[in-house]
């Protein structure tokens, strides 16, 4: 079973994008929402392994919605990852108080993109070919 | 008988010689008793008009020299108090002597609330505690946190100057810079401290605001160039060759982020060099109407693919203008309202002479701006909503830059909405004095 991954991010082509590269590169399945509210929805109703979370959203920005996933009893077990596109670079004691696995900085590589996000849950790798089979 | 009364005669005369010269020699005495009291008199007056004239003169030279001492210490206090900083002096171990007007107005006290307490009451304790942990490391010395980690270095001639929190009466606190001198006395012994301080929070604010425009183009650059790099990433990789219908959506975002990015740029440079005064201005007089016409042909193509219809009614003054730069304002102001109109919808492009200025007025009857968000709309990336970059292709500088431009053109612009029913625009400008022949359709 691929492993599911919720992506939340207001910018469409960058959900297009990144969901070309975990789906075909990475070999997940790749849910999507436009915005933090709509993600909570979607996190609480299919419980996906992993969430994707741009951090500047308009009116829930990225921190905000971490703290109402954590707040929810149905969501607070679900790891979540920062994908950020701001200017300094988020040091890892900071993810970690508010409460993130990590954080990867935009704009990301798509052929790394899924080997990133594996080696920061401690999910085996897989090789593109095992991927495609 | 004739020689008694000879006798008696000669005894008269000489009686009354002796009379005489008794008379004479008291009348001597009391002119030379009066000269005396007159010369004493005189002599006394003397002394007493030059006792006084000294006594004056002492209590003149007294009095002129306080009035300097007053004047002098007047023109240091109206220094002391006109500078911008907080000029405070202690005495060797550090209570407060004197602190001028502006340390008082700066830190909320009265001169009596501070009087002979220490420096220490305006710092913040914990800044202090690191500080003098810091000093036992380097100075190897030890340095209490009280009054000895601000004076240790310039108790031993070393010239400090450091940022400092200041805790105010009211208990906010103030970031300061802080300059620290000892005073001697003639043995060479530290009698007291002058410190300087400089209020650091304006200076703070604008670093921050820096940071944040930083932070905020820094998003601003980073995200169409994620949309960019990843899609051509997955391209040059060959990770879409089995997916034809992916691969070409892929180059389609590549493209229209190219362009976003190009914009982006574009208009980053044109309001930096707008806002340090590099962007030089070529005005001349041109009629409001050309400059109507020109700005709406250059939207006309969007219009239509809008589907929205653009009216212009134009008026014959002339103002004094960069032609260019006033088209580009212009053009800002319609392409906003042609595409926060709806298909169908209509964009009003209007002039109006009222007295000695010119207003132009573009109108749509889009969704509207909330009046919380109409003052705000004119500065740097400040969106209605942050996906109108996305969505309407904006890069959020447009309206500064036309703020800026029209206001180097001596205008002003400005905003009426309502939500749901529309917007207008406005622009000001000082008719110029020439006037066009004709106004053309």
């Amino acid at each position: 079973m691929p492993k599911r991954i919720l992506l939340i991010d207001d910018e469409s082509d960058i959900r297009e994008v990144a969901s070309a590269s975990l789906e075909i590169v990475g070999d997940f399945e790749v849910l999507t929402a436009d915005s933090a509210s709509a993600g909570l929805v979607v996190a609480s109703r299919e419980q996906p392994d992993l969430i994707l979370l741009d951090l500047m959203m308009p009116e829930i920005d990225g921190c905000e919605a971490l703290e109402d996933l954590k707040r929810n009893a149905a969501t607070r077990h679900i790891p979540v990852i920062f994908l950020t596109a701001k200017a300094l670079k988020m040091d890892e004691a900071s993810v970690r108080r508010a409460g993130a696995v990590g954080a990867l900085l935009k704009p990301f590589d798509p052929m790394l993109l899924p080997g990133q996000i594996r080696a920061l849950m401690g999910w085996p790798m897989e090789s593109h070919d095992e991927a495609s089979a | 008988m004739d020689e008694i009364r000879s006798r008696i005669a000669a005894l008269q005369k000489k009686e009354q010689n002796l009379l005489l010269e008794r008379e004479h020699e008291s009348r001597e005495s009391a002119r030379r008793a009066l000269w005396s009291v007159l010369v004493a008199s005189v002599f006394g007056v003397i002394i007493l008009t030059g006792s006084t004239t000294v006594i004056w003169r002492t209590i003149r030279q007294r009095e002129t020299a306080e009035a300097a001492l007053r004047r002098a210490e007047a023109m240091q206090r109206a220094i002391l108090d006109g500078t911008n900083h907080a000029i405070i002096s202690t005495d060797a171990e550090g209570r407060l002597r004197t602190i001028n007007a502006t340390g008082l107005a700066l830190l909320g006290y009265s001169a009596d609330d501070l009087a002979g307490q220490s420096l220490c009451v305006l710092h913040d304790d914990q800044e202090l505690r690191a500080r003098a942990e810091e000093l036992n490391r380097s100075m190897s010395i030890p340095v209490n946190a009280g009054f000895e980690a601000l004076s240790a270095k310039p108790s031993r001639g070393i010239a400090e100057e450091r940022n400092w929190t200041y805790v105010r009466r009211d208990g906010s606190r103030l970031p300061v810079r802080v300059a620290m001198t000892a005073l001697r006395d003639a043995v060479g012994a530290v009698s007291g401290y002058v410190v300087i301080v400089s209020d650091m929070s304006e200076r703070r604010a604008v670093e921050r605001m820096k940071d944040e425009f930083i932070s905020v183009v820094s998003h601003e650059l980073r995200t169409p160039l994620t949309s960019i790099k990843g899609a051509l990433g997955l391209l040059a990789a060959g990770a879409l060759h089995k997916a034809p219908e992916r691969a070409g959506r892929m180059l389609r975002i590549a493209s229209e982020n190219t362009n976003r990015l190009m914009r982006l740029v574009n208009d980053i440079l044109d309001f930096e060099r707008l806002q340090s005064g590099q962007l030089s201005f070529d005005k001349t007089v041109v009629g409001a109407a050309e400059l109507m016409h020109q700005a709406a042909d250059s939207v006309r193509a969007l219009a239509e693919t809008s589907g929205v219809d653009l009216e212009v009614r134009p008026v014959r003054e002339c103002v004094h203008a960069d032609e260019g730069r006033m088209v580009q304002s212009f053009t800002n102001l319609l392409a906003n309202a042609i595409k926060f109109s709806p298909a169908g919808g209509v964009v009003e492009f209007a002039a109006e002479v009222t007295g000695s200025s010119i207003v132009f007025r573009v109108s749509d009857r889009g969704r509207g701006i909330p009046a919380e968000k109409l003052d705000a709309i004119f500065e740097r990336f400040q969106q209605v909503d942050a996906s109108d970059s996305r969505d309407k292709g904006g890069t959020g500088l447009g309206l500064a830059i036309t703020r800026s431009i029209v206001q180097q053109h001596g205008g002003e612009v400005w905003a009426n909405s309502e939500v749901e029913r529309g917007s207008s625009f406005f622009i000001r400008l000082p008719v110029a004095a020439a006037v066009v022949g004709a106004v053309e359709g």
